[in-house]
């Protein structure tokens, strides 16, 4: 479905990623390892076209649709939680289940500042799990997240993306066991 | 109560500056240089019983709202256009420039020449309105925090509501700040330049040729509504605001 050929990139001088190359097949739940700085989130970034490759080749199956958990939660200030999920697609019973399987249905219609952080966060991860997706990028999707809430969300994100591949950016094994990612060293 | 308190403290302070102008008054004793308010006030009460003061009022009114809606409409299109075409924006910010630099009573002797008197205010406004919107929205713009529109180019959203339910929001807080800002600026500037090019039923006509006859109660009392009216105009595009960001 997503294939990398020997890809690299560089940000100027420094070279990020050198000569990488991974086949995503349909199903496949991968976690990226590596120290900080090794290129994992500009990797996604390369996936999704906010970057541009310096060699390689990134293919990707014709029409599928990403989905993602970047970073930070990047929840517009001005939207409530609802509308956030909405607005890029979801329709609002999607959105509400998703909320409800995460245990945040009661905070749909408050705004992200009223929210506290791990709230703010299973309500970026339902953003994503609510649009019509083909394949999944998680980068670090669980920061601020107790064990019980991890727990939740990891088997919830299972349960929405069972046959569809993710890529998982992230520092715990634990985190990588729990969505059963295949862990690839960068 | 604190309500109460506060119109206590304005009227305090609205009484003070009216005893400082009765004894200004008082002291210089020329009406035709300072008038008393009580003789401002009589004036305005006259000027309100005649036909002439309220067709002014309205033509003014119409005048100035019409160059200034330009200049907003006209603003946020030039800045949009400017924010996604690099020649566009080269070939216009000079021209902001110079509006921005060159003083008004220069471009009123210049548009004297190109318009007819009715249709100066209405420039004036529109030129005093126009660069203010146009800076405002183009930074707006230009300082998007660019996370969030990466969102939308993942998820594919048209630019339409990339530019109405991302950006737009983002930009409003401090455009409507400026566009209340230029609602003053293009009052001012369009009660000036009637002033100066007098077309037929204005309140600048009037104020000009209270000047000629020395009515200096008539100045003032003239004045007086000019900056009501500007207060008025302010608060309903604010109340206006506020019913349509709920």
């Amino acid at each position: 479905m997503i294939k990398l050929h020997n890809i690299s990139f560089a940000y100027g001088e420094k070279q990020i990623i050198k000569d990488f190359s991974l086949n995503i097949e349909k199903g496949d739940k991968i976690c990226l390892f590596g120290q900080s700085g090794c290129g994992k989130t500009t990797l996604l970034r390369l996936i999704l076209g906010l970057e541009k490759l310096n060699e390689g080749k990134i293919s990707i199956e014709d029409g599928l649709k990403p989905s993602i958990v970047f970073q930070e939660n990047r929840m517009l200030p001005f939207k409530s939680v609802i509308e956030n999920i909405i607005l890029f697609g979801a329709t609002k019973e999607t959105a509400l289940q998703n909320l409800k399987a995460l245990g945040i249905k009661e905070t749909a219609n408050l705004k992200p500042n009223e929210l506290s952080g791990g709230m703010e966060r299973r309500a970026t991860i339902a953003r994503a799990l609510s649009q019509d997706f083909d394949y999944l990028l998680l980068d670090e999707p669980f920061t601020g997240l107790d064990e019980k809430n991890l727990e939740i969300c990891a088997k919830h994100i299972l349960e929405v993306a069972k046959d569809k591949p993710i890529i998982l950016i992230t520092h715990s094994q634990e985190e990588a066991e729990l969505l059963n990612a295949k862990i690839i060293k960068m | 109560m604190k309500q109460n308190k506060n119109i206590l403290k304005t009227t305090a302070i609205f009484l003070f500056w009216l005893a400082i102008w009765q004894l200004a008054s008082m002291i210089i004793a020329q009406e035709f240089l300072i008038p008393t308010p009580l003789a401002t006030l009589k004036t305005l009460l006259e000027l309100t019983k005649t036909e002439k003061f309220y067709i002014s009022v309205l033509l003014s009114l119409l005048r100035i709202i019409i160059g200034y809606a330009l200049g907003v409409v006209l603003g946020v299109l030039g800045a949009v256009a400017s924010y996604h075409s690099k020649l566009f924006d080269a070939l216009f910010s000079p021209i902001l420039k110079l509006i921005k630099a060159v003083p008004v009573a220069s471009f009123i002797i210049l548009a004297l020449v190109w318009f007819k008197s009715d249709d100066l205010p209405i420039f004036i406004a529109f030129l005093m309105v126009l660069p203010m919107i146009w800076s405002t929205m183009k930074s707006g713009l230009d300082n998007i925090d660019g996370k969030y529109l990466e969102l939308a180019k993942v998820y594919k959203l048209d630019n339409i509501k990339t530019f109405f339910e991302i950006k737009l929001p983002f930009i409003l807080p401090s455009l409507i700040s400026t566009a209340l800002t230029a609602l003053g600026f293009a009052w001012k500037s369009g009660v000036a330049a009637e002033v100066i090019c007098r077309p037929a039923n204005s309140l600048g006509n009037m104020l000009q040729e209270a000047k000629i006859y020395i009515e200096t109660a008539e100045v003032f009392a003239i004045t007086a509504v000019v900056a009501i009216l500007s207060i008025i105009l302010e608060k309903i595009i604010k109340a206006v605001v506020r019913r349509y960001s709920k």
